[in-house]
């Protein structure tokens, strides 16, 4: 029975060549195109490696200082009595505000003394991502975006080891001037990709020795790719900026089976337990916060959209995501309902005769949409062909800088399912439609 | 009223050749009930169309009120075929999504008329046929007599010289049919307006003035009934 | 004949108003496309306010975090050891509100009931030089200006055309942490970029030992980028670090702009695909109707209508349709600038809306004007045919 569907779908689409292109035409373009979007949004957002576990971490990224005043407002009770205002009560209101704010990238010690052992956190990685050096290799310059990290650092961001070997702790306590860098380093810095193991890298007046290399990754956000990593030990911690304020932001990861939430609210914990009373706050703030204290996804939205909260800009970015989303879908879909309700009616008699026959309803709407079905996955294996298409040239052309667009498996679920549920939406009305014609109307019509 | 001189018409397709017609003289004379009858197939619809400038004949001359008809396709004759003709059909043609008033009105929006004259003339048309009371419904909600009755209108509406009927009466019973018939034997009678019709029903054919009956394409017969 | 064409098309009233509300959701996509790219080509088009050829900029590192007076010696060697350089014709000191740099200062004052809101630039006295502003009354700084009482301030153009439109306000009074003196008013310095909006700005003078966030070169044309290596040994010695980077503002603005161009294009072309999409689903979607209208076609011919009534009849019968649903996206896109949802000028979103309409209205008449007039040819002997 199947089958026989399948058959007469796939007579029907080689008739009508002419919507069969037009109808093609839509559902590829729609799709490729959605699938083009969907792997940008996974390289910005991805879940594969070196992300692989992000929404077990909680992104801290700054210290917030906050002066918080309390302004009292008077409310006075006052009632009419013989035509005249009489005062009767007043009440005092006290209403917090903050009246003045400081953030910056954490201090260092702070980070460490505060962010590290805290129950729901497995690990803690602290680091400075703004390490950037500009070095002259023959009179070519190369800015090197290095991070300064620890040995968590590798535990968070799995990036693969092609040679050698991550920091460890010895480098740490050591201070040791070494370096792990990308294959997009060596290439510059060394014009090879591999074997440089133990050479040595001069950077901001000082000699690393090479320890490990790693492969580039697709470059959206400073931590999750840079271009070389030292450990943080090497920093001058004098630069700082205050006890509270430094370069630094932290990662830590959940342990299992406690929550996001649950982590969240012990940073929050640990930040009212910091000092507020330290000579560096000189701006009468009156309390510290850990800012954004979320996950990859939220901290992501409020890049974009610094709302006070990073869980209301994601909220913003997911409504604006998916609104878009709807919106490019809804269109297309629109267009092949239309197209599909029109051709309805030419096939009006065949249905006709097929009820005559004795189809019923169900018969009829399971017909109509594994046609529809069959049409939007053509439709989606051309679709496919064309992201493959548009993001090899989006690659090549390098339009979105470092970034390195990708399909993979979980792609492929996404687009299948969303193929499916594309098929079925704009066959389901005409469908629903078509098998409610009357017999004697539908036969009767030429 | 109608000439047809020589007139043939032949279908071609890559493979056969098709007569339709086959040299056809008639002249129908103005007032006058023609029939035309015939087995399926025989040309007759095709007669009909050719004398109703719908279909261009492949050979001979046609003259119509007077008026030597050359250019088919062209404004002129879609203006001729406005003023000056009227068509029922047997399976009605209504347009299905306007109401009966409306379907009626269609002949005048070819015209330059008011639409309070369009309103007027077709309401007039419609009571002729007995049907005002109908005038908002739409025409799936009519009877096929009914239907016809309202094609009848639309027909008239524009006051032609000529109805051109294609089996008006084939798709209904007997009863309608009758009524169907009355109707136009008592315009050709009252207003004078020359009738052509193609029919199955030698009943129907009965009530004309005149029967011819076509076989393959010629004229085989004609008889004089009144 | 247009009250019987909005009569067939009331009576039709299901199948017309999913094509209706296609119309109105490309109307909608159109209108917010356009007025998104309205607004950035609006943006580019305004002058940036300064040169970016041959300029060179440098982040400088550590100096902020030295002790002030050791601070001020490296600020002044570096001047000394930058300007005795060939390459390099003049340099500008300044804060963090660097050219395509993200860093805001901005302040809303309140002084005496006069209400202005404002960034702020801190610069020295060869800022103007460097950068290459457009001086349009009064001067730029001078290093006297730090020997004044009150501070020497200079302001943008849309600071003036903002609060004191038509006036000249050199030598005035502007209260804004207390007292000071407008010595000059420039065109712009949309430092942010190309693709951002422009803002009132006032420039507060101040001596280049101070500013210790960046540095602005300007070059002698035709300086071969291997001079950075020199410059950064130059920086480094200076700074006692080797973090300062170097970059050109030529190279900023690309990368700056890209972004935005890339977004502009992208909407663009899915925009025209969408159109397109929409476009061949209409004429499909006309194409079939008039096929189902055959008999009407021909009945319509049979009582006297000519060719060009039939095509006419079809066209116009699509078009009422546009008209209807642009006339309800008009109605919904128009609260935008009518009730002032966005800070966004209002003629923008009124000349996305006219293009929109205009886009739409060509999309839809040319994909209606074949169909209707393939329905013209329909012979009525043959659509007319009993069988």
């Amino acid at each position: 029975m199947f089958l026989n569907y399948i058959k007469l779908a796939w007579r029907v689409l080689a008739r009508r060549k002419f919507f069969t292109f037009i109808t093609l035409f839509g559902i590829s373009f729609t799709l490729g195109i959605l699938m083009v979007f969907l792997s940008f949004l996974q390289s910005e957002l991805g879940t594969s490696a070196p992300m692989k576990h992000k929404d077990d971490f909680v992104w801290i990224s700054q210290v917030q200082l906050i002066r918080n005043v309390i302004d009292t407002i008077p409310v006075v009770d006052s009632m009419m009595q013989n035509g005249a205002m009489v005062f009767d009560t007043v009440s005092y209101d006290y209403k917090e505000r903050s009246s003045g704010q400081s953030n910056s990238e954490i201090n260092c010690q702070l980070a460490e003394k505060y962010l590290i052992g805290l129950p729901s956190a497995e690990y803690v990685t602290i680091f400075n991502s703004s390490y950037t050096n500009d070095v002259f290799v023959n009179g070519v310059k190369i800015t090197i975006n290095a991070l300064m990290g620890d040995p968590n650092y590798w535990k968070v961001f799995n990036h693969k080891i092609l040679e050698g070997r991550t920091i460890d702790q010895d480098d740490m306590d050591n201070a040791a001037q070494v370096i792990v860098i990308s294959t997009k380093t060596a290439r510059e810095y060394f014009g090879v990709t591999s074997g440089v193991l133990d050479r040595e890298l001069k950077m901001d007046g000082k000699t690393f020795k090479v320890i490990g290399l790693y492969p580039d990754n697709s470059k959206i956000v400073d931590i999750i790719s840079p271009d070389a990593v030292v450990p943080y030990t090497i920093y001058n911690m004098e630069n700082q900026d205050s006890y509270y304020f430094g370069g630094f932001g932290a990662m830590l990861k959940k342990r299992d089976g406690a929550t996001t939430q649950k982590l969240k609210e012990e940073i929050y914990h640990a930040a009212s337990t910091i000092p507020i009373d330290h000579p560096d706050n000189n701006w009468e703030m009156n309390e510290v916060n850990f800012k954004p204290a979320a996950t990859y996804n939220e901290a992501y939205a409020q890049g974009i959209y610094y709302e006070d909260k990073a869980e209301d800009s994601h909220q913003i970015m997911s409504f604006i995501v998916y609104g878009l989303l709807l919106f490019f879908i809804l269109l297309p879909t629109l267009n092949l309902i239309n197209l599909n309700v029109s051709r309805i009616m030419d096939r009006s008699s065949e249905i006709g005769v097929r009820k005559a026959f004795g189809a019923h309803q169900g018969n009829i709407v399971v017909q109509f949409i594994v046609e529809n079905i069959l049409q939007t996955f053509i439709g989606g294996l051309l679709g496919l062909i064309l992201a493959f298409l548009l993001i090899s040239l989006i690659n090549s052309g390098g339009l979105l800088g470092d970034a390195i667009l990708k399909l993979n498996t979980k792609f492929f679920i996404y687009s299948f399912f969303g193929t499916l549920l594309f098929g079925i939406l704009s066959g389901f009305i005409p469908a629903l439609k078509m098998s409610r014609l009357q017999i004697v109307n539908a036969l009767k019509r030429k | 009223m109608i000439k047809l001189k020589n007139i043939s018409k032949v279908y071609r397709t890559k493979t056969i050749e098709t007569t339709a017609l086959n040299d056809i003289d008639l002249h129908v004379a103005k007032g006058e009930f023609l029939s035309i009858m015939g087995p399926s197939g025989c040309g007759k619809s095709t007669l009909l169309n050719i004398m109703g400038l719908l279909d261009e004949p492949s050979n001979g001359s046609i003259v119509v009120d007077g008026q030597s008809i050359t250019k088919y396709a062209s404004k002129a004759t879609a203006k001729f075929r406005n003023e000056k003709l009227g068509f029922i059909f047997q399976s009605f043609h209504l347009i299905s999504d306007l109401s009966v008033i409306d379907n009626v009105e269609l002949p005048l929006l070819y015209r330059k008329i008011s639409g309070k004259e369009r309103r007027r003339l077709a309401a007039e048309a419609l009571e002729s046929v007995g049907l005002i009371n109908r005038k908002g419904h739409f025409p799936n909600q009519l009877s096929g007599g009914q239907k016809q009755r309202v094609a009848i209108a639309r027909a008239i509406v524009g006051k032609p010289a000529i109805i051109l009927a294609d089996e008006p009466t084939g798709n209904l019973d007997s009863v309608m049919g009758d009524e169907v018939m009355a109707i136009l034997t008592r315009l050709n009678e009252d207003l004078g307006t020359t009738i052509v019709m193609v029919t199955h029903d030698e009943r129907m054919a009965k009530k004309t003035h005149r029967l011819i009956r076509l076989y393959d394409g010629s004229q085989v017969a004609t008889a004089s009934l009144a | 004949m247009i009250k019987h064409i909005l009569k067939l098309i009331w009576n039709k009233k299901g199948s017309n108003a999913l094509m209706a509300l296609e119309i109105l959701l490309s109307f909608i996509v159109l209108f917010f496309v356009l007025a998104f790219v309205f607004f950035n080509f609006e943006r580019t088009s305004l002058p940036l306010g300064f040169e970016t050829k041959d300029r060179w900029i440098i982040n400088l590192d550590n100096v902020e975090h030295m002790d002030s007076l050791e601070a001020v010696q490296a600020i002044t060697n570096l001047r000394q050891d930058l300007l005795a350089q060939d390459e390099i014709e003049a340099v500008t000191f300044t804060s963090f509100m660097a050219p395509f740099r993200n860093s805001q200062w901005s302040t809303q004052n309140d002084e005496n009931g006069f209400t202005f809101e404002t960034m702020i630039v801190r610069a020295d006295a060869d800022f103007a030089k460097v950068l290459g502003s457009e001086i349009l009354e009064g001067r730029w700084f001078t290093e006297e200006d730090g020997n004044r009482k009150d501070d020497a301030i200079i302001l943008n153009k849309r600071f003036v055309d903002s609060y004191y439109p038509g006036q000249s306000r050199v030598d005035s009074t502007l209260l804004l942490d207390g007292p000071n003196t407008i010595v000059g008013v420039i065109g712009d310095y949309r430092y942010t970029g190309e693709f951002q909006e422009a803002r009132n700005i006032v420039f507060a003078y101040r001596p280049y030992v101070k500013n210790q966030s960046f540095v602005v070169l300007k070059m002698k044309p035709n300086v071969p980028a291997s001079f950075e290596e020199k410059l950064s040994s130059i920086v480094n010695t200076a700074t006692k670090t080797s973090g300062s980077t170097i970059s050109t503002l030529e190279k900023d603005r690309k990368e700056d702009s890209s972004e935005s161009w890339i977004l502009v294009i992208a909407l663009l072309f899915i925009c025209g695909f969408l159109c397109l999409n929409v476009a061949l689903g209409l004429f499909g979607v006309l194409w079939y109707n008039i096929s189902k209208r055959k008999s009407e076609i021909g009945l319509r011919q049979a009582v006297g209508a000519n060719g060009f009534d039939i095509t006419k009849q079809f066209i116009i019968e699509i078009l009422v349709l546009t008209f209807a649903a642009l006339a309800i996206g008009i109605f919904f896109a128009i609260q935008i600038p009518i009730l002032e949802v966005t800070e966004y000028p209002n003629e923008l979103f009124y000349k996305a809306i006219i293009y929109a309409c205009l886009i739409i209205l060509t999309l839809v008449f040319s994909c209606a004007l074949f169909p209707s007039i393939q329905a013209a040819k329909i012979t009525p002997a043959n659509s007319l045919h009993e069988d």
